[in-house]
């Protein structure tokens, strides 16, 4: 008998019983109106997430040990795999993944349990049958259909190793966050149902989802961050976006997030949106579980696949109970989802925010649509299609250039209503620089409307932010006698949400100039070479010196194939990189790239090798990317603006409840 | 005589012509004696193209054999004179229509497009009404509650602070 397989599995059990209880304690409390019972409810929530803890620490103690006789551990390790990178096998694989996310939610709904919920008394049955029902949901496929403690019938003497493409300190972070970050949208997911459930759907519900929500938004696009940072430096072809499946179901929950961190805002301020702030809410957690079956289930890939994985039918199911639930919470309680506020006037922050959220939300539409027609056509019409990158920059580009300009429209305008002579004062400077930047750009030889209408529009932004941190810092400069350090922390304190979505949009415009500078000015060059040959690219002069071979004996890696090259710029050397293929030894067919890079602000040179002949000829890709490493820097602006964003919400939400503010004490 | 001459030299041709048609195809046309236009042009028809095994990888940054192979049936393709659309309509029938990276805008593709157009109208077409009741519902309560709107509320006051500080 293997014990930790015995462990690993008799616990996933024990935490399936341990959520049905949760679950059905929960709704019992509810009904007889038993505190006693709710609050087991939610003690056992906190039991599963220990217990789940403990499901991962079996399987992490079967990997470091080289238990191969349990299947998972011979699937995705080997003997010779550092410890640390066996961390990365412990989510990779259909089961490991899995149960990755089970543990990741189960820990974020223990949080959730132990802090927001004791301030949201009107939906704590709700939420916790809720988070009972979801937890349930996914240690039935663990036990059931996905277990990462099977055992193999013949115990093998070393494991298969992990993923050539996986071998990578990038894979360390990049899935767990992004995981993590799918997981978190049940945060929100089960406010907005108890909400619904309860009737309480004014705005006690939605400033602990804002909270959630904007912790999802950060961890979501973390996780995107750094999955395009490891496609950029790992998969070696040049891009860090190709709009692949997986990708796109990693992006797709985090745009309905959005949209409802901006409708949030003007539901707080204005009344208004109850109905469409839910819907938002509710969709990410569905597009979180569609991303999860969409990659888990191989449909990506093909329908026949499909057929084949096991989870695959019951995560489409999962799905759709998810949305039904939804739809039918939301149909019932629609009388009383009125506004209670007018909507003064077009010319407004209001109107700003509505549209920016309608325009994520058509972005979804396309992108899900664009990653869902393959399979249609394969199902419907038996021809295998690929819908590639140039559609979906064709119909969401547009798209992005509007949210640019929306962001500056709704940083301009005021709320509730502009006069007239407000919209000329304030959008005077703005418009005259956009005009400005335009003409500068085109008499600067760009021709192509797209990079010419993204940098005016993000310059636009970055411009207006920069003005909208001036005067707010001017003014608490001048009214609280402080000096400018102090005056910048007052700021923040002032209105967090506000400057750190500022900080947002500033890293947003950032990533945009990146995005279309570094993908509409690259140079690509490409040449077989012979040492001593060189090719040119842009200014510079790589000469090929010849291969070396390295072999470093870890990871599953036989040995890794390096052409030594020199880069020139005006006849000095500049830097020597040694792009090339790294071999593996139980994946011989599947040589993975080792990327090169002469990185600065201004470009990046980034160099692969796409082959080589045992006569030393290699062939060379090599590429220029203007402005591309303003990608990572935005990408950091970003999730600063996010993290400053969220950070002080919870004291703020403190100090309101003690003060009450006139709207809590109306409801209650 | 002549006819002995005649054929000494049909022989001669022959010769000539077997081993001049066997260098050629032991050496197809060098791929890397393209002139660097047509090299341009391969590059510009590989990025047309996705690799057939892989899920969405471009043929020109793909490292597996059968994209190799492509690449060099590019050239030679390209070196005979076809054209490009010739050469991409030549892979999307010998491998089908996912190697296309663009999708034909044509035939049940089209169904795509109209998803793309409905999500346009709808979304646009639904939140405009939603706006315009919105502020019609609006200005029909506010004409009914003006008089009672003179004792504002906290909240109004703390909103109309908040603007003020808009306003700076």
């Amino acid at each position: 008998m293997n014990v930790t397989a015995t462990l690993g599995a008799s616990v996933l059990i024990t935490a399936l019983a341990s959520s049905s209880f949760a679950t059905l304690s929960a709704i019992y409390g509810l009904q007889k109106q038993n505190n006693r019972a709710i609050l087991a409810s939610q003690r056992a929530i906190v039991a599963t997430g220990a217990l789940t803890t403990l499901a991962l620490f079996s399987l992490a103690f079967a990997l470091l040990s080289n238990d191969f006789s349990i299947s998972h551990v011979a699937e995705v390790s080997s003997t010779n795999m550092q410890p640390w990178m066996k961390w990365a096998s412990l989510y990779s694989g259909q089961p490991g993944s899995l149960l990755f996310w089970t543990w990741s939610m189960s820990l974020l709904m223990t949080l959730f349990a132990k802090t927001t919920l004791r301030r949201m008394p009107w939906g704590t049955a709700h939420a916790i049958a809720a988070m009972g029902i979801i937890l349930t949901a996914f240690l039935m496929a663990l036990v059931f259909f996905a277990s990462p403690f099977r055992i193999n019938p013949v115990t093998p003497v070393d494991g298969q190793g992990l993923n050539p493409l996986l071998v990578d300190p990038g894979m360390l972070i990049h899935p767990p966050m992004l995981l993590t970050g799918l997981v978190s949208t049940s945060i929100p997911f089960v406010i907005g149902v108890s909400a619904l459930a309860s009737g309480r759907v004014d705005t006690a519900w939605l400033r602990h989802a804002r909270l959630w929500a904007l912790a999802s938004f950060v961890i979501l696009s973390a996780g995107n961050f750094l999955g395009a940072w490891w496609a950029y430096t790992v998969l070696g072809w040049g891009g860090y976006w190709g709009w692949d499946p997986v990708e796109n179901s990693a992006i797709l929950p985090l745009l309905p997030i959005t949209a409802f961190l901006h409708s949030a805002v003007v539901q707080e301020r204005r009344g208004m949106l109850k109905g469409w702030n839910l819907a938002l809410i509710l969709t990410a957690f569905a597009l979180a579980i569609f991303g999860t079956f969409n990659v888990r289930s191989g449909l990506v890939a093909s329908v026949h696949s499909f057929a084949q994985s096991e989870v695959g039918p019951y995560f489409l199911v999962l799905l759709a109970l998810v949305v039904a639930t939804s739809l039918a919470l939301a149909i019932w309680r629609m009388p009383l989802l009125r506004a209670d506020h007018d909507f003064d006037s077009f010319a407004s922050r209001e109107t700003g925010l509505i549209v920016n959220t309608y325009v994520l939300t058509v972005i979804t539409l396309v992108i899900l649509g664009g990653t869902l027609f393959p399979i249609f056509s394969e199902l419907v019409n038996d021809t295998r299609i690929t819908v590639g990158p140039p559609f979906f920059n064709d119909t969401t580009g547009p798209l992005w250039i509007g949210l640019l300009l929306l962001m500056s429209v709704g940083t301009i305008l005021p709320w509730r209503r502009a006069s007239p002579s407000t919209v000329r004062k304030r959008f005077r400077s703005p418009l005259a620089m956009l005009l400005a930047i335009i003409f500068a750009l085109t008499i600067f030889g760009m021709r192509n409307p797209y990079a010419i209408a993204t940098i005016a529009a993000a310059a636009i932004v970055i411009f207006v932010t920069t003005r909208e941190f001036y005067l707010g810092l001017l003014h608490t400069h001048r009214s609280g006698k402080s000096n400018w350090l102090s005056a910048i922390s007052k700021l923040f304190e002032r209105d967090r949400q506000r400057y750190g979505g500022y900080l947002v949009h500033l890293g947003a415009a950032v990533i945009a100039i990146s995005i279309i500078s570094s993908s509409v000015f690259e140079t690509q060059v490409r040449a077989t070479l012979a040492p001593g040959q060189t090719i040119n690219v842009g200014k510079y002069q790589l000469t090929y010196d010849g291969l070396r071979v390295r072999k470093p004996d870890v990871n599953g890696i036989e040995q890794e194939v390096v052409a030594i090259i020199d880069v020139e710029k005006n006849d000095t050397v500049i830097a020597s990189l040694q792009p090339g293929q790294r071999f593996f030894s139980n994946f011989a067919s599947q040589p993975v790239a080792i990327v090169a890079i002469d990185g600065n602000l201004l470009r990046d040179l980034y160099v692969f090798m796409q082959g080589f002949e045992p006569n030393q000829t290699a062939e060379i890709q090599a590429f220029i990317k203007p402005l591309i490493q303003w990608l990572w820097i935005g990408g950091a602006i970003y999730i600063l603006g996010g993290l400053l964003a969220f950070t002080p919400i919870r004291q703020e939400a403190r100090v309101r409840d003690k003060t009450d503010t006139p709207e809590n004490s109306l409801q209650e | 005589m002549t006819r002995k001459y005649l054929i000494i030299g049909l022989l001669i041709l022959l010769t000539v012509g077997t081993a001049a048609l066997e260098i050629a195809i032991a050496n197809p046309i060098n791929a890397q004696e393209l002139p660097p236009e047509l090299k341009k042009r391969a590059l510009g028809i590989e990025q047309q193209l996705l690799c057939p095994q892989c899920t969405n990888k471009r043929l020109d940054v793909c490292e597996l054999a059968i994209c190799d192979d492509m690449r060099r049936q590019i050239q030679q393709q390209l070196a005979e004179g076809r054209t490009n659309d010739e050469i991409i309509f030549f892979f999307s029938n010998r491998y089908g229509q996912r190697v296309l990276a663009e999708i034909p805008r044509r035939g049940f593709n089209l169904f795509l497009f109209a998803w793309v157009g409905a999500s346009f109208l709808i979304v646009g077409a639904g939140g405009t009404l939603f706006l315009l009741q919105l502020r019609r519902t609006g200005k029909k309560r506010h004409s009914a509650t003006t008089n009672t709107m003179n004792g504002q509320s906290e909240d109004e006051r703390w909103l109309e602070a908040e603007l003020t500080k808009d306003e700076h």
